[in-house]
């Protein structure tokens, strides 16, 4: 060695934790690497496939079907079909890697060496996988509600409800992105584990007229739309019908504001309070975790 | 067989250690990566050694803050490295996982990296590009390295563990599966490095890429430390140990013949149809001052001679339980 050393060179150095706004640039930039990453790669292709899936079955059904009720396809995609299979789809999908595929990939190393603290770095990229989940899930909706309703009157009231729809989807995705964020932590087999919490949590418990549907994320979404948006059509015998509440499994005969059910500012609260918690953890569990990556004598 | 740490520049008492490990241990389960390894590593090149699955990595990983110790403490710049973020703007790793964001760019990488680090767009595109010419990337910067050869995908790990002028840097493996040419380059790139007064800590069990850049060595086997010190003072450790001289001729039966009567040479093997042949004496100084007049003796032209023992293979060899 040539070059002149300090004396002491530990002492020279003193490693001080980056300036706030140095750790708001780090963020950001970590922000928009992740958005970045997300635009790349085959799960694009396949997400954008599902997203415009329910837009192309309601031109399906109104081309096969012209007198097919509006508001019957509405219920039936924007409100049965996306919430319950494309929305926990896009969150899993996204959310469920967050770190576990820059690990796969043995990517994670440069981000662990950089001075973002892990629980910071885990925060910032759920958040960029929660943007890209809800920018999808908005497309979608948006999508659906027009090609359910392009042409036909009352487009205000059309444009009202999707907006509403879209606001619901986005909470609702949002909170499935931040638990399996968190599930991405808890298991390696996070896919098929968020597979069987779609099919028998959000698709089986949901859909059951009992209490144990207070533990799902649909059944505070459904009381949402149902309190924000009518669902009354029109029955076979010039009656009306509630085709949200005879799906749902809500008890109005009974109960007809489902004042026994929360209300809409406490289902705002379960799923955003249920998604900071799920946040707090994952980002507890990601400050003492070790991410191992497979060097080549390991694999 | 125990630690035999030598005096050496590596480790000396009186100058406070770049990276100290306390008695550490580290355990995957029931697995052992690094068992009660205590090891002190001065300023200057240090090269790692050992065999596939001696701990080099488990020891690196420890280093930067990746993996937390089972037992010890591991400081580096006399701070602890697990969970210690702000430690990792004086740090920077090679990793030796051949893993990129293979969409990007160089020039894109480096610049990220560099952002990721703190620093705003413009300064991470010049720290990006200053790393970048010092790993002589600058020509293929705005390639996508996807479409990179090997020696520059190692040249770009080695660049994102710069583009933020960390102090020490550490570098797993970083010639591995380089042609001659980029490790040749690579070699000359860490030893400019380090006469920029970087601390480089580097490990290999390619011995004599180790040997070309640095004299002070750590060798680690199964999770323990070898040996530490400068290849020299290993390699007196090894006195008790016969050397292996290599030696090729026309015919080498007859000079095998005289070099049998030599009370130090232990054994003579024949190879290649009496064209060489390989002698283990305990006494190479004397060996070599025999051998001319020995040669002059049999009328044997001696057209190559080298000793086995003159790289640090011969410390594994020797050092290493098999």
């Amino acid at each position: 060695m040539t070059s002149s050393i300090p004396e002491n060179p530990a002492s020279a150095v003193a490693a001080t934790p980056l300036p706030r706004c140095n750790v708001l640039q780090s963020a950001w930039a970590l922000y928009t690497f992740t958005l970045r990453q997300h635009r790349h790669g085959k799960r694009w292709l396949i997400m954008a496939g599902l997203v415009l899936l329910p837009a192309l079955l309601s031109i399906l059904a109104r081309a096969t079907d012209p007198g097919v009720s509006g508001r019957v396809l509405e219920f039936d995609l924007a409100f049965m079909f996306i919430p319950q299979g494309l929305l926990p789809l896009l969150a899993l999908v996204y959310a469920s890697g967050i770190l576990h595929d820059e690990q796969e990939q043995q990517t994670i190393t440069y981000l662990l060496l950089r001075p973002v603290s892990r629980p910071l770095l885990y925060v910032v990229k759920l958040l960029a996988a929660m943007t890209a989940a809800v920018v999808l899930a908005l497309v979608s909706t948006t999508l659906t509600y027009a090609a359910i309703y392009t042409g036909q009157i009352h487009l205000a009231d059309a444009a009202m409800r999707c907006l509403q729809a879209c606001l619901i989807d986005g909470l609702a995705v949002a909170t499935y992105c931040c638990f399996f964020g968190l599930l991405g932590l808890l298991t390696r087999r996070v896919l098929v584990a968020g597979i069987i919490y779609i099919a028998l949590v959000e698709g089986l418990l949901a859909n059951l007229p009992f209490a144990i549907r207070l533990i799902t994320v649909i059944y505070y979404t459904r009381l949402i739309a149902y309190r924000a948006l009518p669902f009354v059509v029109p029955g076979a015998f010039g009656n009306t019908h509630n085709i949200a509440a005879d799906a749902w499994h809500f008890h109005i005969s009974g109960d007809p504001t489902l004042a026994h059910d929360p209300h809409t500012w406490m289902c705002v609260t379960v799923l955003l309070g249920g998604g900071a918690l799920c946040t707090a953890a994952a980002a507890l569990l990601c400050r003492n975790r070790e991410f191992y990556v497979k060097t080549p004598d390991k694999a | 067989m125990c630690a035999q740490a030598v005096d050496s520049d590596v480790g000396p008492a009186e100058i406070k250690p770049i990276v100290a490990f306390h008695d550490v241990s580290k355990w995957y389960g029931n697995v052992i990566g690094l068992n009660k390894l205590s090891v002190r590593i001065s300023p200057g090149i240090t090269g790692l050694l050992g065999p596939n699955g001696a701990g080099k990595s488990t020891l690196l990983q420890l280093a930067t803050g990746q993996l937390f110790p089972s037992k010890g403490t591991v400081e580096v710049l006399g701070q602890r490295t697990w969970n210690n973020p702000a430690l990792n703007r004086s740090i920077g790793l090679c990793p030796e996982q051949d893993a990129l964001y293979e969409w990007m760019t160089g020039a894109d990488f480096l610049a990220t990296c560099a952002r990721l680090g703190g620093m705003g767009r413009t300064q991470a595109r010049h720290a990006g590009e200053r790393a970048l010419e010092t790993v002589g990337l600058t020509r293929q910067k705005d390639r996508i390295v996807a479409g990179y050869s090997k020696g520059m995908r190692q040249r770009t790990k080695l660049a994102q563990a710069l583009v933020h002028d960390p102090q020490v840097l550490f570098l797993d493996e970083p010639m591995t599966g380089t042609d001659p040419v980029a490790r040749h380059d690579l070699m000359d790139i860490i030893q400019r490095l380090a006469a920029d007064g970087k601390t480089i800590i580097f490990s290999s069990h390619v011995l004599h890429e180790v040997e070309a850049i640095t004299s002070n060595i750590i060798l680690l086997n199964r999770g323990r430390l070898l040996a530490q010190g400068h290849i020299r003072q290993i390699r007196d450790l090894m006195d008790q140990h016969p050397h292996r001289i290599v030696l090729v001729c026309n015919n080498c039966r007859v000079l095998g013949a005289g070099l049998m009567q030599w009370p130090h040479v232990e054994s003579i093997h024949l190879h290649d149809r009496d064209q060489s042949l390989v002698v283990e004496t305990r006494q190479p100084d004397a060996f070599y001052a025999g051998l001319p007049q020995l040669a002059l003796q049999t009328k044997q032209e001696i057209t190559e001679m080298y000793s086995e023992d003159d790289n640090l293979e011969a410390v594994f060899r020797y050092l290493v339980p098999t």
